[in-house]
């Protein structure tokens, strides 16, 4: 017992030395990027090596992604369960196509376009009803301020945008409304959202630069 | 007769027996015969088995040594303890019991009440005229009496109740034999001189009170059985190695509490509940009267002590026995606080006439400890004082002294019975109820406070009244009700349902209808947003052959919106002759690019082209790590992204000629329907591009994430989804007129928008009217 | 008899077509309600996406920068795959939960270096471009005649940049009723919610007419399927 704690807390430490160390490689490379003579640093080409590593590191999960989902649906299989029908047909394409894309990985984009393609264009065209069917209930559900400002503005913008059949597009309003709405009111409110983002990203990553926090799971 | 001390225990045996009938020790002639012999008083009574004949191996080593030390040494018994013997032996059977007050102490052992103090006198008036002859002849007598009280007490322990009988004198072997050699002494009623030194300091001091205290009436009665074994009951008043029991001096403190509330209470056998007295001992077997005295109250006692588990009132204190056993003087003594206030012991303390009738008699049992009996109610000690005079002759039980709490929880009509039948003549308020019912001299209520009653007795059983029960079985229901399935309403789902279909058959009847009809419905648009134009100058401006890099990163969703904006912009550019590299971040993103590159449905303008790949474009492929990989991509793009999607060395063919950095290339244009992606590309690539410019074609729905970039400077040019395309289009003529996708969907795109806002604008309204309706219905409801 | 050249080509447009078209009605067939077409065609449409996806991220990443390498790149090129090796197998034990503690190592490394990446984007990419912009937004040297224009649109910007970041801000006092922030952080939260409702209300428009545009090109594809045919 006390060797698995051992073994788990050297783990953890040991974890939280490599995200720290690389992290801190990476970042220094920003500010350390050339010599004087203009050659590249060495700071440049560790943090080179490290972003390539990463790069294989990043394949090698997308690979355990879908093996995982293998497995979920192969169980799901063995135990009979619910639907398990289905399943049998995800594992049935993903091994053809995945066979097929090992043998003839030339032709492989055919299965792409023959398949994905439509499917994942034909669920989008479905939002069309679905968004349409909530923007009506909406006011019915949740009658505020904001809500109906959502609502004008979506209406507005809309048909900023799209031109009225045999009438084109209508005076002022695309060409004031619509661009005055979409790049100086929404464009404010986005800018305030992308400054936010940034700072939640430097805070959460200056965070984990400093082992305050691990999500990958190191001892606290 | 003479008799014959018992060598071991000092008691006196007939002359006729050889072996002492107490301890069974072997009887010697006692050459001193002297009934002054008398027993040594330290030895308290303790039980000593009767059936073996060799008695002195059972005893105690300490009362076997006590034994022999008396009978080496009776030449040292004092002279008061002789004549103390006399005296017993000349007292007669017609004592009076009351005069025999024992009380036992927590140990067990009796302590003379106030009629020990006749016994301590005569051991005074003893040892001032000693005259061992002259112990009267009585004494012996008294001396079998007191020794049979003795046996009594064993006898009562197991039959108790049984007051008549008498135990044998044989059945006394339990008592140490004291003094030893000195069997006759008792009778003989003479104080031995060769106990002297056995006697303990207190003793000795109770020797020298008892010279100071009074001869109490009642000693007459107690005196012969009270003089006949001071020996063996001395140590009743208080437990060995107590420091009364060596001092003598003072009576502890617990004991004078004790019987000062007790008083008259004091074990006293029930005389009332026995009837008469037993007879003294004369008329038994032997046995003194004050033993039989004592017997019989521990026998009503017992009795009383059933009764008063009712807290009732203890029935007064048993009359003074007349014609009862006489009790020895110090038995008679031990009587309650009024004796003992003083501090003295009760041994010697006492010189008042015998107290008053106890109901005690769980002091003379052995069974029920005397501690308990005194535990009465204290306001029956003030009474105590006042029935010290008559208890004597009234013969009346006294009241068993109960404490206040205990009195408290007794039946409100009991007290107030026995509050009526106190012998008091008070004029005093006596409480009828509450806790202090039955308490005289009470304060009454004041006014405001109303009258206190009797407590109410709550049923066990819950009480529940109406409405609790109703709140309790609409609960029940409201609870029942969660767990059984709602039925769903089918009107609400098929209305929605229909609304569903109706919304969908509309929007594809205003996308079918202008596509199959193809009647131009809606004009061109005229619009030109000032970044589209941007973006088509920058292409525009762009030199022949100029390598140009493009990021293929949106959906296989959104590829009919991206094609229909992207393929314009592509043509333009193609018209330019660059050299394209592909790469995208997405895994699908190869394989939109190569459709776009290629495939005539997805886009004839560009597929018109006729790119190949290697040649005119190089497809790198997918880069993963996302925002890495794209940074390892703008730092080192040759590194980051070696071979083409076929596998190919892509560094060496001509698309990638001269470039080693992503600023050697002269245009970037990210295609993307991913806001994250696109500011991924802006973020990593942005500032290492320097001045080759940034374009974007993205999708309708990313237009506000993008454009702060566009206005800040990072992004030089933007082409915004159908409309876009459709305006850079109209822009950018081509020489042969055709047109792209986005033209094909104009129609559809404005009817299905038009249908669109009606029916967004119409719902809402009736949805806003619906609602605003409800909430007003149920805000009347719930006024 | 002779076929056409392009006759198997057109064979397999057919067939792709087809199915494509199949496909397509599988899915729109949602319209009337779930059914098992729908079923079938969404399990078929994970299962391939999961095997072009595997296979693209074979051939193009494991296969291109590890396995090449590792067996025929230079002794410094295997040298620096083994640990990209090593920490990818560590990677895979975290499939398993009781191997899974291993795998700390290889996703801390990940989660470091992306980590360093966003900071440095976010900063030099967003944080500062941004700020700046957000300062020049009132300046007016380039401005013209419609300096006037200009200035109003800078400052309802700058106002809806700081209002909307305030919004943001949920620090708070702890008073007598509970933790409150202070009046005048409330009313400014409140602007910048109305600027955020907008924004969303401009995605929201946008995402309707990204849909529109699907649904135009997939019935388009219908209807240029059937005409072919």
């Amino acid at each position: 017992m006390n060797r698995t704690r051992f073994l788990s807390t050297l783990i953890g430490i040991f974890s939280t030395a490599i995200a720290i160390a690389s992290g801190a490689l990476v970042l220094a490379g920003y500010f350390f990027a050339e010599q004087a003579d203009g050659q590249a640093s060495l700071l440049t080409n560790i943090r080179l090596t490290l972003l390539q590593w990463a790069i294989i590191l990043a394949g090698f999960a997308i690979f355990i992604g879908i093996f995982s989902l293998f497995l979920v649906h192969f169980k799901k299989i063995q135990k009979k369960e619910k639907g398990s029908v289905y399943s049998i047909l995800l594992i049935i394409s993903l091994l053809a196509t995945f066979l097929f894309g090992l043998v003839k990985p030339g032709q492989v984009g055919k299965v792409f376009t023959t398949v994905q393609l439509p499917v994942e264009a034909s669920l989008m065209a479905l939002l069309t009803v679905t968004l349409t069917y909530a923007s009506i209930r909406l006011l019915r559900r949740r009658l505020d301020l904001f809500s109906v400002i959502f609502l004008l503005t979506a209406v507005l913008i809309l048909l900023g945008t799209a031109p009225l059949p045999f009438l084109g597009n209508v005076p002022g309003l695309s060409t004031w409304a619509r661009p005055f709405i979409s790049h100086v009111l929404a464009g404010a409110g986005a800018r305030g959202i992308l400054l936010g983002m940034a700072l939640g990203t430097l805070t959460t990553g200056l965070r984990i630069l400093f082992g305050a926090d691990r999500p990958y799971g190191g001892n606290k | 007769m003479a008799g014959v001390l018992c060598p071991k225990c000092g008691k006196s045996n007939p002359a006729e027996l050889e072996n002492c009938k107490y301890c069974n020790a072997i009887l010697t002639p006692n050459p001193a015969s002297t009934p002054e012999a008398v027993p040594d008083q330290r030895l308290p009574l303790e039980p000593i088995p009767s059936s073996s004949s060799d008695s002195s191996g059972e005893l105690p080593d300490w009362l076997s040594g006590l034994g022999k030390a008396a009978s080496d040494d009776e030449e040292e018994i004092p002279d008061w303890l002789t004549s103390l013997r006399g005296e017993e032996a000349s007292t007669s059977a017609s004592e009076s019991a009351a005069t025999l007050e024992p009380t036992l102490n927590f140990t067990g052992s009796l302590s003379a009440g106030p009629g020990g103090k006749d016994w301590m006198a005569r051991l005074a008036n003893k040892a001032q005229t000693e005259t061992p002859e002259n112990a009267p002849e009585g004494g012996l007598q008294g001396e079998g009496e007191s020794l049979d009280w003795l046996e009594s007490l064993k006898s009562d322990s197991a039959t108790p109740g049984q007051a008549d009988q008498l135990s044998s004198p044989e059945d006394n072997e339990w008592i140490p034999a004291w003094p030893p050699g000195s069997p006759a002494g008792l009778k003989e009623n003479k104080p031995d001189s060769s106990e002297e030194e056995y006697l303990p300091d207190w003793l000795s001091n109770l020797k020298e009170k008892a010279t100071e205290s009074e001869t109490a009436p009642g000693e007459k009665d107690g005196t012969s059985a009270g003089s006949e074994k001071p020996g063996q009951v001395s140590n009743f008043g208080s437990s060995p190695g107590t420091p009364e029991a060596a001092t003598g001096e003072s009576t502890p403190e617990w004991l004078s509490n004790l019987e000062a509330k007790t008083g008259p209470e004091l074990a006293m056998p029930a005389r009332g509940s026995n009837g008469e007295i037993p007879a003294s001992g004369a008329a038994r077997n032997g046995t003194p009267s004050w033993l039989s005295q004592f017997q019989a109250d521990a026998n009503a006692a017992a009795e009383q002590n059933a009764k008063e588990e009712r807290f009732e009132a203890a029935p007064p204190a048993p009359a003074k026995e007349n014609g009862n056993g006489p009790l020895p003087d110090w038995l008679a003594g031990i009587k309650g606080s009024s004796t003992t206030s003083d501090g003295n012991p009760a041994l010697i303390a006492n010189k008042e006439g015998p107290a008053p009738q106890e109901k005690d008699d769980e002091a003379f049992s052995l069974e029920i400890p005397d501690w308990i009996s005194k535990l009465k109610p204290e306001q029956e000690g003030e009474k105590i004082p006042e029935a010290d005079a008559e208890p004597a002759t009234t013969g009346n039980l006294a009241v068993s002294e109960l404490p206040s709490w205990i009195q408290a929880m007794r039946p409100v009509e009991s007290v107030v019975a026995e509050a009526k039948a106190t012998l008091h003549d008070k004029p005093q308020v006596t409480e009828q109820n509450g806790p202090l019912a039955g308490l005289s001299g009470v304060l009454p209520v004041g006014p405001g406070l109303g009258a206190l009653s009797k407590p109410p007795a709550y049923a066990s059983t819950l009480q529940i009244s109406d409405g609790q029960q109703r709140y309790a079985a609409s609960f029940d229901r409201l609870i029942a009700s969660e767990t059984e399935p709602q039925e769903v309403k089918r009107t609400s789902l098929v209305s929605n349902r229909l609304l569903r279909w109706l919304i969908a058959s509309l929007l594809i009847l205003a996308v079918v209808l202008p596509l199959i009809t193809k009647i131009p419905i809606t004009p061109a648009s005229t619009l030109q947003m000032p970044e589209m134009v941007k973006a088509f100058n920058l292409i525009d401006s762009l030199p022949a052959n100029a390598a140009v890099l493009m990021v293929f990163d949106y959906d296989p969703a959104l590829s009919g919106e991206m094609e229909a904006a992207a393929a314009p912009l592509m043509d333009h550019l193609l018209f330019k002759g660059p050299r394209l590299t592909l790469i995208s971040t997405s895994p699908t993103g190869p394989a939109l690019a190569e459709r776009i590159m290629h495939e005539p449905n997805a886009s004839p303008l560009v597929a018109g082209h006729n790119y190949q790949t290697g040649q005119q474009y190089v497809n790198l492929g997918y880069l993963a790590g996302g925002s890495s990989g794209v940074q390892f991509f703008a730092i080192s793009p040759e590194e980051a992204a070696p071979f083409t999607m076929d596998g190919q060395p892509a560094w060496q063919l001509p698309p990638l000629q001269g470039i080693q950095e992503l600023k050697d290339f002269g245009a970037i244009i990210v295609l993307t329907d991913n806001a994250d992606s696109g500011r991924v590309w802006i973020e990593q690539a942005g500032p290492i591009i320097d001045n080759t410019p940034m374009l974007m074609v993205i999708s309708a729905q990313v237009e506000p994430m993008i454009l702060p970039y566009y206005n800040s400077g990072q992004i030089k040019g933007l082409v915004t989804g159908l409309v876009g395309g459709l305006a850079y289009g109209q822009v950018f003529l081509r020489p042969d007129g055709q047109t792209g996708l986005a033209q094909r969907y104009w129609n559809s795109f404005s009817a299905v928008a038009l249908v669109a806002e009606i029916l967004i604008v119409v719902g809402a309204l009736w949805s806003f009217a619906t609602g605003w309706r409800t909430r007003r219905s149920k805000a009347g409801e719930g006024v | 008899m002779n076929l056409p050249a392009n006759f198997s080509a057109n064979i397999v447009d057919l067939i792709t077509g087809g199915i494509s078209f199949l496909l397509t009605l599988m899915v729109l067939s949602y319209l009337i309600g779930d059914n098992p077409a729908f079923r079938v065609a969404i399990y078929i449409f994970i299962g391939v996406g999961a095997g072009y996806v595997a296979a693209v991220v074979w051939h193009q990443v494991l296969d291109a920068r590890l396995i090449k390498p590792l067996f025929s790149g230079s002794l410094a090129d295997r040298l620096l795959t083994v640990v990209p090796l090593v920490m990818g197998l560590l990677l895979l034990l975290k499939l398993s939960p009781r191997t899974s503690r291993l795998g700390t190592p290889a996703m801390a490394f990940l989660v470091g270096v992306g980590a360093a990446v966003a900071v440095g984007g976010a900063v030099m990419g967003t944080l500062f471009p941004q700020t700046q912009a957000s300062m020049n937004a009132l300046e007016l040297s380039a401005a013209g005649n419609y300096w006037l224009e200009r200035l109003s649109e800078g400052v309802i910007m700058l106002a809806g940049t700081v209002t909307t970041l305030i919004y943001f801000h949920f620090g708070a006092k702890a008073t007598a009723t509970g933790p409150q922030r202070s009046k005048l952080v409330r009313v400014l939260s409140r602007v910048g919610q109305i600027f955020i409702a907008i924004t969303f209300g401009a995605l929201f428009a946008g995402v309707f007419v990204a849909a529109m545009t699907a649904l135009i090109e997939r019935w388009n594809f219908i209807i240029t399927f059937l005409s072919t045919l």
